[in-house]
């Protein structure tokens, strides 16, 4: 099986340097990007699985960054993170299309899985 | 003021108190995020040692130095956290209005930074400006005014704050270049900071007509 293509989007530019080593570590190819805009510019020109998205970013959020990810790049999965208690964030990420919300802190074994699951979605149906 | 007045008042103050901690437990639950992916990156790097691979001196520093510069951060929150928290204690004290200024902006960072705006205090500031009030009533009005100044501004713009004290008379200004569109629900947030002012004996003034630059001035 190929390597796994994750993009890290979030404003926490500390966070993402860490988890971007962490993935990379378990196999992956893994970028980081630090806003919407910048990510929206780097889904156009790499080839990727998935992307893990910040909710609240200054500028674009991340449900805006959903909305535009599904409407260029259907096929590809988008993993929310937040950092809040509460599920309606996630509720409106997962109805705009994002695969799976995850809360921060997060656990690498879970974010690993639900990246691993994510991937295997985006496949395209066998003919 | 009437039992719907007063009413309207403590939910007012209290959304406000709800506003503030939400930001800061979310910049806390931030915080904690760095430092779980540093102190997990760390723990992956033990771990490939163990395996036979070399330990990346500068690795293991960069992620320590991250590491500590996330608990210094935190602390800060928790420092203003208690702050905000403890303003609550007296219905009223002597309030040096720089000192107070400077803490609701500190708290309010993280609103202007998600709609890209700048939150700036002008200088010089006056040398003493000190007044006797509730702080958490005026930290409230401030908040109300820096939150009409958010919903009527333009990304990439900067809302400028300053403190005047004239013949006994304290004046707090915001202006900013105002927004070419017309913004929903900036006359009920006008409404809601006159009632607030007066509420606490100052006076309310705003400008706030879209396609001009706006300003709103607090006096007491």
């Amino acid at each position: 099986m190929s390597k796994l293509r994750i993009l890290i989007v979030d404003d926490e530019e500390e966070l993402v340097g860490a988890l971007v080593e962490r993935l990379q570590l378990r196999g992956m190819d893994a970028y980081g990007v630090t806003s919407g805009a910048e990510a929206l510019v780097f889904i156009q020109t790499t080839e990727l699985d998935v992307v893990l998205l910040d909710m609240k970013m200054p500028g674009l959020g991340g449900l805006q960054v959903v909305k535009k990810i599904k409407a260029e790049k259907p096929q590809l999965q988008v993993v929310l993170l937040t950092g809040h208690g509460s599920t309606e964030d996630a509720e409106k990420g997962i109805e705009c299309g994002a695969f799976d919300c995850l809360m921060k802190p997060i656990k690498i074994e879970e974010l690993c899985q639900v990246l691993g699951k994510a991937a295997e979605c985006q496949e395209p149906p066998a003919p | 003021m009437n039992q719907t007045g007063i009413q309207n008042c403590h939910e007012q103050e209290l959304q406000f108190f709800g506003a503030i901690s939400a930001s800061l437990s979310h910049q806390l639950n931030n915080v904690l995020s760095i430092i779980n992916e540093n102190a997990g990156l760390l723990s992956d790097m033990l771990a490939a040692a163990e395996q036979g691979f070399p330990l990346d001196a500068a690795k293991i520093d960069r992620s320590t130095q991250r590491i500590a510069k996330q608990v210094n951060r935190g602390a800060g929150y928790i420092s203003r956290m208690n702050q905000f928290a403890h303003s609550v204690d007296e219905t009223e004290q002597t309030v040096d209005l720089n000192v107070m200024l400077a803490q609701i902006v500190s708290l309010c960072q993280r609103f202007a930074s998600l709609r890209k705006v700048a939150l700036l205090i002008e200088e010089p500031a006056p040398a003493e400006a000190k007044i006797q009030a509730c702080s958490f009533r005026l930290q409230h009005l401030v908040y109300l005014c820096i939150d009409l100044a958010l919903a009527g501004s333009d990304q990439e713009s900067t809302i400028q704050l300053s403190l005047a004290v004239t013949e006994n008379r304290h004046r707090l200004s915001l202006h900013w270049p105002g927004s070419a569109t017309a913004k929903t629900g900036i006359n009920e947030k006008v409404t809601v900071a006159r009632q607030m002012a007066q509420q606490s004996g100052g006076e309310f003034e705003a400008t706030v007509e879209a396609g001009k630059a706006m300003s709103l001035t607090l006096t007491f």
